[in-house]
């Protein structure tokens, strides 16, 4: 649900004057980008890096009076893009990381739930799937169609189809074969 | 491309584009005739509504106020965490610089310790990337489990350490590449290491426990890594808890499940004892006061054997709220089970248990608090006392110091929060610890005693998962 705010209210109070807007911009949609984030990047630390410089980039585009008319999915392609970013300069120590969080799981017995393995089986198998395939992935699972997807990680819309299937394709792959192993 | 890959490529994108009327025709019809393409059709849409419906959170809180405060100050922006980090790189300075940091005079508990003071362990951080999950007490060393990279592959890890403040990693890793150990125990001669593996061994599966058995500490051998194994092809074991007592030898507690290609159900509780860690009994899991539980830890106590875990009501149940369950043997052989009571109206989870030579302690989380519960014969329990020092928190460790327990766990369960650790000599009362800012976004593992003095590990949430350890006293 796109988060509605008074655009040009807030351009021209400024971000002091209108923080209420800003934060409400933030507290509808923060979950979901969160989350999204979360997913893409599958490290706790880096997501909710993510997630601050987006809307840090919010506020500074709001100061500068260009509020994006659609703060959502304007959040959405920054994040996208951060996600990107910081994909290219990803250190050894970061992955590692993710490894270890995923093995620990195991240690707590608030972690002990029913159905635990299929689960895993999908944020397992999304990890497998290159950083743009699992983002598209990620978009269509948030609600976004496919146009919006190709505009969100700037590719064109036969791009993003073939992209979107071969990410569902690889993702059952990858999900059949660890299940039959 | 095939006629069966234009097929799959329509059903895909019609997930996520609009496709023309001759397109939808014609997948209809093609999907009508092949049953390999309407298999993966609903897989596809499977897979999407399983994405869909992931579990979703919140960001911390920190980040709203980080951008409020962006927001209503318009100063130089400086992340939350990177405030963390300069903060914890002063507090490192100020303890090198001052041999230490006295961070409160009151009560923390037997005075030997030495717990009004905490310091970083100096070699922690080469200690490297990776999770030091338990310390033990081996002859006149500590021993510390866990992972580490090493030449960019990770691997089971052992660390020794004659004083607590300089670790020496085992010379060589623990046999199976990819695997973490979390769990030791001795008897004063063998050590038994549980692990667990990620990586396929013949028909296992992520998950399923690995033994390791050393006389040393520093070479280590593969007990049985298909012991996760058991009770036919199609089910698999991962063990959580690791003890050793006089009632059984050496006793491993987890839970079994049908192995995903089985259907992934919950079977029971598994618990195997062995005498030498070698040899290995398995319990049933399907034995009707072990059937739908699963355990998280297991202790030898004044009255024996005590488990404790959870059971669900059924195998497929997606039960978050599971009934918290205590498990008691005399030998490891024959086991009963009980239901905890409490008066709670809020969700209790039990984590882990520890005993003394009186007293059982199990701890754990009720509702938004962390919270333990006192037992002599493991049967009759009693909850502590709400307080300020278990709020807000839960407690994911619970161990016997000799004259005091001690429990670790974290601040915000459900997110990374900060570290904590508490101390008591009752169980019921608690003291938390305090550590300054040393174990902010820190997750603490585990915890062990050497020299009087108290050790911490954890993994470092603001430096990229690097191991972190505290150590008590004076420097």
């Amino acid at each position: 649900v796109e988060t509605t705010v008074d655009v040009e209210r807030v351009v021209a109070g400024g971000a002091r004057e209108h923080a209420g807007d800003i934060l409400a911009v933030y507290d509808a949609n923060q979950r979901d980008l969160f989350s999204f984030a979360l997913a893409v990047t599958r490290d706790r630390g880096a997501a909710e890096d993510l997630v601050q410089e987006a809307f840090l980039r919010l506020v500074r585009e709001t100061r500068a009076g260009r509020l994006p008319d659609q703060p959502r999915a304007w959040l959405y392609r920054v994040t996208v893009n951060l996600a990107r970013t910081r994909a290219r300069r990803a250190v050894v120590a970061d992955r590692w990381r993710s490894l270890f969080r995923d093995r620990l799981s195991i240690i707590s017995a608030e972690e002990q739930v029913v159905g635990r393995e299929q689960r895993d089986l999908l944020r397992r198998a999304l990890g497998h799937l290159p950083l743009d395939a699992r983002t598209a992935f990620l978009l269509a699972s948030d609600g976004h169609s496919g146009r919006e997807i190709a505009g969100l990680i700037g590719k064109s819309e036969g791009a993003t189809r073939t992209l979107l299937y071969r990410a569902r394709r690889d993702l059952r792959r990858t999900i059949e074969s660890e299940a039959t192993r | 491309m095939s006629g069966h890959d234009r097929f799959e490529q329509l059903a895909a994108s019609s997930l996520d584009f609009p496709l023309s009327d001759a397109e939808s025709a014609e997948l209809r019809e093609h999907l009508a005739r092949c049953i390999a393409c309407a298999r993966f059709e609903a897989a596809l849409r499977l897979d999407a509504d399983a994405a869909a419906t992931r579990p979703k959170e919140n960001a911390p809180a920190r980040v709203r106020a980080a951008i409020s405060a962006e927001v209503m100050h318009r100063e130089p922006w400086v992340t939350t965490r990177r405030i963390g980090q300069l903060t914890a790189a002063l507090v490192v300075v100020v303890a090198v610089v001052g041999g230490g940091i006295v961070l409160s005079q009151r009560d923390q508990g037997p005075a030997h310790l030495g717990l009004r003071s905490f310091s970083p362990i100096p070699g922690s951080m080469p200690l490297g990337y990776g999770l030091i999950t338990d310390v033990l007490p081996y002859g006149s060393q500590l021993l510390a489990a866990g992972g580490s990279q090493a030449g960019g592959t990770s691997s089971g890890a052992v660390w020794t350490s004659s004083d607590g403040l300089t670790w020496i990693q085992a010379s060589s890793p623990l046999p199976i590449g990819g695997t973490i150990a979390f769990r030791l125990a001795t008897d004063g001669q063998t050590i038994v290491a549980l692990g667990e593996d990620c990586l396929p061994t013949g028909q296992t599966v992520c998950g399923i426990s690995h033994i390791w058995r050393s006389e040393d500490g520093r070479s280590w051998t593969t007990v049985r890594s298909a012991l996760g194994s058991c009770c036919g092809s199609g089910v698999g074991v991962g063990y959580i808890g690791l003890a050793h007592g006089r009632s059984a030898g050496f006793v491993l507690a987890g839970g079994a499940y049908a192995l995903p290609a089985s259907g992934g159900s919950l079977i029971g509780a598994a618990i195997a004892t062995s005498p030498d860690g070698l040899a290995w009994h398995l319990a049933s899991p399907s034995d009707p006061a072990l059937r739908l539980g699963s355990i998280g830890g297991v202790v030898d106590g004044p009255a024996g054997l005590v488990a404790i875990g959870a059971t669900r009501a059924s195998p497929t149940t997606q039960d978050p709220y599971p009934t918290p369950s205590v498990w008691t043997s005399p030998d490891g052989t024959t086991w009963t089970r009980s239901f905890l009571s409490t008066a709670s109206q809020d969700a209790v989870f039990l984590n882990d248990v520890a005993a003394s030579p009186t007293l059982y302690v199990a701890a754990g989380r009720d509702g938004s608090s962390a919270a333990t519960w006192v037992s002599s014969d493991g049967r009759s329990w009693r909850e502590s006392p709400a307080s300020p020092s278990l709020a807000d928190g839960t407690v994911h460790r619970v161990v016997w110091l000799g004259d005091a327990f001690v429990a670790i766990g974290q601040s915000r369960f459900g997110d990374v929060g900060d570290g904590l650790a508490w101390v008591s000599t009752d169980g019921l009362s608690w003291t938390r610890l305090d550590t300054g800012t040393l174990l902010t976004g820190v997750e603490v593992l585990s915890v062990g005693e050497i020299n009087s003095r108290l050790v911490l590990f954890g993994t470092d949430s603001n430096h990229a998962g690097a191991i972190v350890g505290l150590i008590s006293g004076a420097p």
